[in-house]
């Protein structure tokens, strides 16, 4: 078996040939939105929000909680973060959200009309999307950490604004992330716009 | 804090100039194209490159980019695997019956075989098999204990033995 295996692989190996291999070149990195450059500062207003930790000053909580309210590759509009036991948001009152609450926060979201569609995600998927986003870094940060959350779709052109101001005060909810406009700022041309003072198309300054 | 003596910084380019036809293979049989292969090269390249300053250690120099090539081969097929909902290479890979460019059909069946293992064993199989790395140098490349890289390329090589006689 082994020397099969060398076999093959020496072949498919030989299909490179050195001469063919286009020159390398140390060009500057490519200036993208990458999730794990974003300004720490905001990361830090941020994780604090989202607390997964009544104390948001360590990297990796910060980080954690950047990806919470990023919603990770998903890219969802709105993220509505569900209070867990001993979370410290004063519309919490240390209390896990009960399942009618939840319930509740459901029937809300379903009679919004500027909603497209909407999914529940359990502490456990939050987890298990943060580890495969990394794998090696941070593993002082457990599935406990996570909490559930709805993560929402808006309909082309719909605001947050009023769906945001309506389930945030729902028992319960921890808080609520605009998370589109959050990536928009945290982008490269957020970031230029804000130096400029053209900051203008999200409106929930208030969340942060 | 322990103080550390200054040390010659590492020599990036000369390390990718000499190894880079070894790192487009290692990526090729990971991605399976030669096009993404030579990217992946690229691209770890220029990030080693502009963070070079924190390379100190030249004796680990290599692992490091060996590192750097294995994590942008895992970015291409969790990008193909996003994109397509399974890990597909965007063209035929050179194991397959559409290219030439390998000889043998019991190659291309130990490649596909190889292929479809869980992604840890395939990396550890192809640290050992194809670079001849010991398990220590296998274990700084993945970035994981010595002991999971003997338990790892023992059950690769189990799975792929079954793989194979499977299929004959």
């Amino acid at each position: 078996m082994e020397d099969r295996l060398r076999d093959a692989l020496a072949s498919a190996g030989a299909t490179v040939e050195t001469e063919t291999l286009q020159p390398l070149t140390a060009r500057r990195r490519r200036i993208r939105v990458d999730l794990r450059l974003v300004a720490v500062g905001l990361a830090v207003v941020l994780a604090g929000a989202i607390a997964l930790r009544p104390v948001p000053e360590d990297r990796p909580v910060m980080m954690a909680g950047l990806y919470l309210a990023a919603d990770g590759r998903s890219r969802a509009d709105v993220s509505i973060f569900l209070c867990k036991a001993e979370a410290p948001f004063p519309n919490c009152g240390g209390e896990k959200i009960t399942a009618q609450e939840q319930a509740a926060v459901e029937d809300a979201l379903k009679a919004r009309p500027e909603i497209e569609s909407y999914v529940f995600k359990d502490l456990r998927t939050a987890y298990t999307n943060f580890r495969r986003e990394f794998p090696d870094d941070f593993e002082m940060i457990t599935e406990a950490d996570m909490p559930d959350s709805f993560r929402v779709n808006l309909k082309p052109d719909a605001e947050a604004a009023s769906l945001i101001s309506a389930v945030e005060v729902l028992p319960g909810v921890a808080n609520v992330i605009d998370t589109k406009c959050l990536m928009e700022r945290a982008g490269f041309l957020g970031t230029i716009k804000g130096f400029l003072g053209l900051r203008d198309t999200c409106a929930t300054a208030d969340v942060y | 804090m322990e103080l550390l003596p200054p040390r010659a910084p590492v020599d990036v380019a000369a390390i990718f100039a000499e190894h880079q036809a070894g790192l487009v293979r290692l990526a090729l049989i990971m991605v399976g194209d030669r096009a993404s292969a030579e990217d992946v090269v690229q691209e770890a390249f220029a990030r080693t490159h502009a963070g070079r300053g924190r390379l100190r250690d030249p004796d680990r120099a290599l692992a490091y980019v060996r590192s750097a090539v294995l994590n942008g081969c895992r970015s291409v097929l969790r990008r193909r695997a996003t994109v397509f909902r399974r890990p597909v290479p965007y063209e035929p890979p050179v194991w397959s019956a559409e290219s030439a460019a390998l000889v043998g059909e019991d190659r291309r069946e130990v490649l596909r075989a190889l292929g479809a293992l869980p992604r840890r064993q395939r990396e550890a199989l192809t640290l050992r098999y194809y670079f001849e790395l010991a398990d220590q140098e296998i274990a700084e490349t993945m970035r994981i204990s010595a002991s999971t890289v003997r338990s790892t390329i023992a059950r690769g090589l189990a799975a792929l033995g079954r793989a194979l006689e499977e299929e004959s």
